[in-house]
């Protein structure tokens, strides 16, 4: 029992494996992919509302940490560093989404057998009826469980901004709500 | 205190700060609550989110890692040019969907890899939809 204190006691924290991936360790990598990737996986599912894009998503994600070990040294903390990676994919594949969805609807008269409406839990529910870019906010905040700093690191903007984008997440969900659509 | 004040407070009013103007406001004014209550329960229902296991493998991973990236290019980029020529006869709003295209575009799904379906639809929309004009 002792032994295996002292084993989880010695665990390199994030910082330190990272530098050793820029390196080329692969197995600080492995490390901090088995560390991180439930987390990861858990932004890219909210924000894209769908596990096959978050799964895609994930292996990316840990790509681009792998390729860009080497540049990150000083920049903001590990673990918002990388969940902006996720946030920046997983915003940007859910407009694609968006933009595929209009056109095979405008072209073919309804979406793909894929792209068919989902049984949504009922986060994913109050997700899907707002903007990827409140999806993103609201679920760093409740979802992630994030401060209002780590937010504002994230977004990489100030507090008070990442506070202000936050308000407007909630006043696009009301309006969604009302039925007065989403804003855009 | 107007409802743009109000509304000012909402983030610390969902962090438990409750002040008694904002209190004051809440209660006499139905909009604000409404947008308040709405924003609680928003927190309650994402914060109770369950949360998915990822299926994802370390070993998925380490595999693309050692294989070069974009080899599915040129079969989307063949794909994207065969779709090029359906998507110029793009239809008016009220008419029927032109069959050329969607031949085309299972003509052009015939030689895309499994899987890189996704990557043949990125290609249409990032590049020849929008130098068409057609919808985003
Ligand atoms: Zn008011």
């Amino acid at each position: 029992m002792i032994a295996a204190v002292a084993e989880i006691e010695t665990l390199p924290d994030d910082e330190t494996l990272l530098l050793r991936v820029a390196t080329g360790d692969r197995e600080s990598f492995r490390t901090l992919y088995e560390r991180h990737r439930a987390r990861v996986f858990h932004v890219a599912y909210r924000v894209t509302g769908n596990a096959d894009d978050a799964e895609e998503l994930t292996q990316e994600t840990f790509l681009t940490l792998y390729r860009e070990a080497r540049s990150v040294e000083g920049r903001a903390r590990f673990t918002t560093w990388l969940t902006s990676i996720v946030l920046n994919k997983s915003i940007n594949l859910a407009k694609q989404r968006q933009g595929r969805s209009t056109l095979l609807k405008r072209f073919f008269g309804r979406p793909r057998e894929a792209e068919r409406p989902r049984q949504p839990d009922a986060a994913q529910g109050l997700l899907d009826r707002v903007a990827e870019r409140y999806r993103a906010v609201l679920t760093l905040r409740y979802v992630m469980g994030y401060s209002h700093e780590e937010i504002a690191e994230t977004l990489d903007c100030p507090v008070g901004t990442a506070k202000s984008k936050l308000f407007q997440a909630h006043q696009a969900v009301r309006r969604a709500i009302e039925g007065e659509g989403e804003d855009e | 205190m107007n409802c743009d004040a109000c509304g000012e407070r909402l983030i610390e009013w969902l962090d438990g700060v409750r002040a008694p103007e904002v209190e004051g406001h809440l209660a006499g004014c139905g909009s604000c609550r409404g947008l308040f209550e709405t924003a609680r329960s928003t927190a309650e229902t994402l914060r109770s989110a369950p949360v998915p296991e990822p299926r994802g493998r370390w070993e998925d991973v380490l595999r693309r890692m050692d294989r070069p990236r974009r080899r599915w290019w040129p079969a989307a980029a063949a794909a994207a040019a065969v779709a090029a020529a359906g998507l110029l006869a793009i239809p008016r709003r009220d008419e029927a969907p032109p069959k050329r295209l969607r031949i085309e575009v299972v003509e052009a799904g015939d030689r895309i890899e499994p899987g890189k379906a996704d990557a043949v639809m990125d290609s249409l929309e990032d590049g020849t939809v929008a130098d068409l004009g057609g919808p985003r």
